[in-house]
């Protein structure tokens, strides 16, 4: 059974006995915020979408009360397409836990190692670089300020929430993997060598239902080798990852993040990708890519369609497209090639680019709503 | 100070003295103003101390009348006119060898184009012309400039000058001598030229300064032995006066004192004993020792303690308080102790626009983003209520707005640093090198953030985007005309393909593309592994394509900031 949407705006006060995702992905950098069962909030990363404005923090002005705690706000990875943002939603929403993938007996040395400014000569590089300095820095602040709100995204931690009704635990990275990340950065002088390969894959689990958000831990490397650390090593010690109800599809949907444990055949199951838009083109359009997943899962819930900001619209409900569409929904503005997809960001507010699920305890979604940007796409 | 001026006052006027008080030219130096803005007011202090005994007949010495010191605004006026010389009142004679025909030279050269010099610009115009120069029709600053310039082709010389500059009195021939180690046959360059007298070589202070400068600016580094002639001066001066506090000195061996305290601070660590053991009277003579340690030395941890310790001795003052904190941020201290020093500078100098820029741009890598926003408007209201400051000059656009701007800029907020600097009037914007370059830089980052991906190298200023190719010929080898072109940048490049990043030049919009192996070698004449930085792709009549590579520059401005925000994380 396929998911059909009602619009985002249309989404009043939430019903606090399910379990909402939002999932935000304005086509370069993503972010999560879930709102918890009866009480309680989880930010998970960060985006923003022209004029610097953040999607989460319009969700949590939005739909959350004031009173109301962010339990914790995770960093996943000190990657520049999760960070942004990071340091206005700590500011502005102090959470009670701010996590980040780190040693526990030495939380800081994830800060130890940051980009070399000077081997990064584009102008773009430089603001991805200075988002990821900036959300580490106003995480040492922050934890310096409450030291209590320190917590380290490592295999096995909990993460403690407000509601008593679902577990937030965190399945990777692993501390050895991490320890030797860090040694390895700290060697080459960056913030990590391959900060994907420290990425935090947290499971929230609700009654029946679980939710695998798989931030962008790959699985295998460029040449096809597993990686250690990475989705088979995780998935050998939680099987049930693959029986999931709602899964974050690691690294956009990327091939390299693919793994058949995971990506198990089902369907009536929300799968998002919060696409990338900078060097490579993820998800991928081509028979590994897209295809593959829709086929898997019945349906992939897309945040937007990177493409020309001109050529750019509001999506008409439901929004729903098929593989074979997809060509269609790339711009053929450049002459010098004619499929080349968008890297301008498209003139986006703050809660087009987003999916928001509900989800019962009972393993059941209980509705679903999209921005105006985002869409879904089926066989 | 006030008090203790006022005490000297009275004591000169029951003497029935008259008090000549020689401001040094940066008092002048309206480019300065804002510079020396610290000494300025203590020398405003001391003079009102002195004035406070209405008899004491004070005469001011200034360079410029229209900037009297406060208290002075209604003094009379008495304009010195400054000296010609002529062209038959040089003494030639009096030199040998090449400086002698140097200054008949320049005698013979002035009374062939009858014109007069004033008397530093003549013995400059001699020095010139005695390396090798060629008189020309120039005032001090110009004169100074070339013969920096002259002397960049002779290290030795130009060191021996430089270690001379660095007495700021004079001094007996033997120590010149002795202190500069300069070849005797050049030794009039330093006795005649650039300074002058007998037994005593004085070097003006304004030939000192402009010289200084220019040997800043030029090639020639400070002499790798500045901190040892510091020190060979002070022992120098601690021959003349022998003490280690001046309370029972006369006059010169004060003023010996004082100098030997001066060089003591700045003479390394070969002086650091003999400076700690002197009894300082203010808190300048601390000062010069901290700014040694922290602008020579790097050791930013005992600056900051020597500044905690002046708070210590001698009271609160901004200064102090500023760059103790200033220090302590280098040493990687406790934020805590840098953001209350900060803090406590500006809360007590509210006005003062270093102060609000370094508070500012602190609040801005380790404060929240509003105090941050909250530091930025209050600097505004405080330091330039009326606007009148930055309509006056680019002096408060170059030592706040730019400094609060980068610091945005480098930690990615583009629109804060957009709002900084649209405070900035636009004909600062275009008259100054360093603010147009900011314009640049922020119109290079609002770029990046539209299309997503940059396909300028940041240093190519905004005008020379997008209009026409930089670097892509009309013609192609085949005379084919260029249709269309597309400004660019090689994001990933393997064996197989290239992927790239091209802008469109009417929507300005940019779109990532693959070039296969052989169409990248096609184009840009060499293999897809290969390819990396920004391009210009071309499209020619007849469809074939070039790639032609954009230079971009290793680094910017920019980068300091960055690389400061780096380091400190990983602190």
């Amino acid at each position: 059974m396929l998911l059909h949407p009602a619009a985002l705006h249309d989404l009043g006060t939430l019903d606090r006995a399910l379990l909402y995702v939002f999932v935000a992905g304005p086509g370069n950098g993503e972010g999560l915020a879930v709102a918890l069962p009866h009480t309680g909030w989880l930010v998970v990363d960060g985006c923003h979408v022209a004029d610097e404005k953040l999607p989460l923090l319009e969700i949590l002005e939005t739909w959350r009360d004031p009173a109301e705690a962010v339990d914790c706000l995770a960093l996943t990875h000190p990657h520049r397409d999760h960070a942004a943002g990071i340091r206005r939603l700590i500011e502005e929403t102090r959470p009670r836990y701010v996590a980040l993938s780190a040693p526990p007996s030495n939380p800081t040395r994830a800060f130890a190692v940051a980009d070399d400014p000077r081997q990064v000569t584009p102008t773009t590089g430089r603001q991805r670089i200075s988002r990821a300095v900036d959300a580490l820095r106003a995480i040492r602040r922050y934890w310096e300020e409450c030291p209590q709100s320190e917590l380290c995204l490592v295999d096995g931690e909990v993460i403690p929430t407000s509601s008593s009704r679902v577990t937030v635990k965190v399945c990777a990275p692993q501390l050895d993997h991490l320890e030797e990340a860090l040694e390895r950065a700290a060697r080459s002088k960056q913030l990590a060598e391959r900060p994907n390969e420290i990425s935090a894959v947290i499971e929230v689990t609700f009654g029946a239902t679980r939710l695998v958000l798989g931030s962008d831990l790959p699985a295998i490397d460029y040449a096809g080798k597993p990686i250690r650390g990475g989705w088979a090593d995780v998935l050998s010690r939680y099987v049930e990852l693959g029986q999931h109800k709602g899964l974050k599809l690691p690294h956009h949907g990327s091939r390299y993040a693919f793994h058949p444990d995971l990506h198990t055949e089902g369907q009536d199951r929300a799968w998002w990708i919060a696409p990338f838009n900078q060097g490579q083109r993820l998800p991928p359009m081509d028979a590994d890519g897209i295809p593959g997943l829709v086929s898997r899962n019945k349906q992939v819930l897309m945040t937007s369609l990177p493409r020309s900001r001109e050529e750019q619209e509001p999506l008409a409900a439901p929004a729903v497209f098929s593989i074979a569409d997809l060509p269609a929904l790339f711009s053929p503005a450049n002459a010098a090639a004619p499929s080349a997809m968008s890297s301008s960001p498209g003139d986006l507010e703050p809660l087009d680019p987003i999916w928001c699920v509900a989800f019962d305890d009972r393993n059941a979604i209980a509705g679903a709503w999209r921005g105006r940007y985002a869409l879904s796409l089926v066989e | 100070m006030l008090e203790q001026a006022s005490v000297v006052g009275c004591k000169l006027a029951e003497r029935g003295c008259l008090l000549a008080v020689i401001l040094p030219i940066s008092w002048s130096d309206r480019r300065e103003i804002e510079n020396i803005r610290v000494s300025r007011e203590r020398v405003a202090e001391i003079l009102k101390g002195l004035a406070t005994n209405e008899s004491l007949r004070i005469l001011v010495v200034t360079g410029d009348d229209k900037i009297p010191p406060e208290g002075f605004e209604q003094a009379p006026v008495h304009k010195l006119e400054v000296p010609r010389v002529r062209a038959e009142q040089i003494q030639s004679k009096v030199l040998e060898g090449r400086f002698r025909r140097a200054a008949e030279h320049v005698a013979g050269w002035m009374a062939k184009n009858q014109i007069t010099y004033t008397p530093l610009e003549t013995r400059l115009h001699v020095g010139i012309v005695a390396l090798g120069g060629r008189p020309a029709h120039a005032a001090l600053e110009g004169l100074a400039s070339r013969l920096a310039g002259a002397l960049e082709s002779r290290p030795a010389l130009a060191h021996a000058v430089q270690r001379l500059l660095i007495a700021r009195r004079p001094l007996p021939l033997d120590e010149v001598r002795k202190l500069s180690g300069v070849d005797e046959e050049y030794l009039p360059l330093l006795t005649s030229c650039i300074g002058y007298g007998r037994e005593q070589v004085r070097v003006p202070e304004r030939t000192r300064q402009i010289l200084m400068t220019h040997f800043r600016r030029a090639a020639n580094p400070a002499p790798p032995d500045e901190q040892a002639t510091h020190a060979e001066l002070a022992r120098y001066y601690e021959n003349l006066d022998g003490e280690v506090a001046p309370s029972h000195l006369n006059a010169d061996r004060a003023i010996a004192w004082l100098e030997k305290v001066h060089h003591l601070a700045w003479g390394g660590e070969a002086t650091r004993q003999s400076w700690e053991a002197q009894r300082h009277l203010g808190r300048e003579q601390i000062w010069e020792r901290a700014r040694h340690l922290s602008l020579v030395r790097r050791r930013y941890d005992e600056a900051a303690r020597l500044y905690r310790r002046c708070i210590e001795d001698f009271g609160e003052d901004s200064y102090s308080l500023h760059y103790e904190a200033f220090n302590l941020e280098r040493a990687h201290g406790p934020k805590r102790l840098v953001r209350d020093g900060y803090a406590a500078a500006v809360a007590m100098d509210k006005d003062n626009p270093w102060w609000n820029a370094r508070w500012t741009t602190f609040l801005i890598a380790n404060g929240t983003l509003a105090e941050a926003e909250h530091a930025w408007r209050e600097a505004l209201r405080y330091v330039d209520p009326t606007g009148d400051r930055m309509a006056a000059s680019p002096w408060l656009a170059l030592h706040l707005h730019q400094w609060v701007c980068r610091q945005w800029l480098a930690l990615g907020y583009v629109q804060e640093a957009r709002s900084v600097l649209d405070e900035i009037y636009p004909r600062w914007l275009d008259s100054e090198h360093d603010l147009s370059a900011l314009r640049s830089l922020v119109e290079d980052h609002e770029e990046g953030l539209r299309l997503g991906e940059s396909v300028y190298p940041a240093e190519v200023p905004q005008h020379e985007r997008w209009q026409k190719p930089r670097v892509l010929d009309a013609r192609n080898a085949d005379k084919h005309e260029l249709r269309r072109w597309w400004p660019g940048r090689v994001l990933d490049a393997h064996p197989t393909e290239v992927v790239a990043v091209i802008a469109d030049t009417q929507t300005r919009l940019a779109q990532q593309v693959t070039f296969t192996d052989r169409e990248w070698r096609d184009a840009a004449n060499q293999p897809a592994e290969d390819a990396e930085g920004f391009f210009e792709l071309g499209e020619y009549a007849g469809g074939a394509r070039i790639v032609r590579r954009t230079q971009a520059l290793a680094s910017s401005l920019l980068d300091v900031e960055y690389e400061r925000l780096v380091n400190d994380l990983r602190s």
